[in-house]
């Protein structure tokens, strides 16, 4: 298959990393994201109510089930990494992107040392959770641009003309 | 002779809320209502098994507001990048599926949310609800990932891709 050699990041490593033009790595990175920034939300209104036990616990657990996500976000990551030809302007966004998640991630571990406590949001927490959602978009904003702009696990055209073959032309 | 101009107008925003070329930012907004509905379901089965279940209850209430506050952005964004893609097509229809899907899901979530009065645990039938919102939500995801992944709605054409297999320096 010729397009193999030209395109080879367009393609799965393995079943794990999902079928062709339906990477997992894009669904498995919801779940860190979402549960981080609901994180901080609560640490928010755990700041602004009367008792922010629940905010506290919740936050915590929040960060806990990023934590789980972002382990098959970053073997999912991995996979398709290595489908991208090595010294592209490609491959080095993906190193970046790949660099500035794991910081993130030692950064969220490191903050369940900080939140042992079930009776107030340490404000040293709150200021990690807000650097941490910030470095994150950028890394987010290069994994966009890995598939939505180098075309990183997207289908060829070829296959995505299949998308858009009007009734007059089945015809 | 394959008409591309249908698929090309599919990758260009119709507005620049949408994000720019290349930077589809509904991809973006979806992360937010999966992410807390997903936790919120976590929150669920903590409440019915910890000891704890009040603090789980709220905190699965709150999980699932946030989500549906992220919904509705997600909705505008997914509404505008549909809105491109031309119309008698497989995409468009996928599209208006994916659609369908998304709003019975916030409606399953609204209702899950308004099942919750009682303060100190989690109903069973909104337990229920909020699973079946996520079963919901898994399909019409998979057929979001099949318009960006598969129809390459809003990713750039291949001639702007090849950008990115440049080599380095």
């Amino acid at each position: 298959m010729t397009d193999l050699d030209t395109r080879p990041d367009k393609r799965p490593a393995n079943p794990l990393a999902g079928p062709y033009g339906h990477p997992f790595h894009p669904i498995a990175v919801t779940i860190p994201i979402g549960a981080w920034i609901a994180s901080f939300v609560f640490d928010i209104i755990g700041l602004i109510v009367a008792d922010p036990t629940p905010y506290a616990v919740g936050s915590r657990v929040l960060i806990g089930i990023g934590l789980v996500g972002s382990l098959v976000a970053i073997v999912l990551g991995i996979f398709d990494y290595l489908r991208i030809p090595d010294r592209t302007r490609s491959s080095s966004t993906a190193t970046i992107h790949m660099g500035l998640n794991f910081v993130v991630c030692g950064a969220y571990l490191f903050q369940l040392f900080l939140r042992t406590s079930t009776d107030d949001i340490p404000i040293a927490g709150v200021i990690f959770s807000a650097v941490s959602l910030l470095t994150l978009s950028a890394s987010g904003w290069l994994g966009g641009k890995l598939a939505y702009r180098y075309g990183v696990r997207v289908a060829h055209e070829s296959k995505q003309a299949e998308g858009f073959v009007t009734r007059r032309s089945r015809r | 002779m394959v008409d591309t101009a249908p698929l090309t107008r599919a990758k260009y925003p119709r507005s620049l809320i949408a994000g720019p070329y290349g930077h589809p930012f509904h991809a973006i907004a979806i992360i937010l209502p999966i992410g807390a509905w997903v936790s919120a379901s976590v929150f669920d089965v903590i409440a019915v098994t910890s000891p704890d279940a009040a603090v789980f209850a709220l905190g699965a209430r709150i999980l699932i507001a946030i989500g549906l506050l992220g919904a509705v952005v997600a909705a505008v964004l997914g509404l505008i990048d549909w809105s491109s893609i031309p119309r008698d097509t497989p995409a468009r229809a996928t599209g208006l599926t994916h659609m369908i899907l998304n709003f019975i899901a916030m409606a399953v979530f609204a209702g899950s949310l308004a099942l919750r009065v009682e303060e100190e645990a989690v109903p069973t039938l909104a337990m229920v609800a909020s699973f079946a919102g996520l079963a919901l939500l898994s399909v019409s995801g998979w057929l979001g990932g099949k318009l960006a992944h598969t129809f390459g709605v809003r990713v750039a054409t291949e001639t702007t891709q090849a950008e990115g297999l440049e080599p380095l320096p």
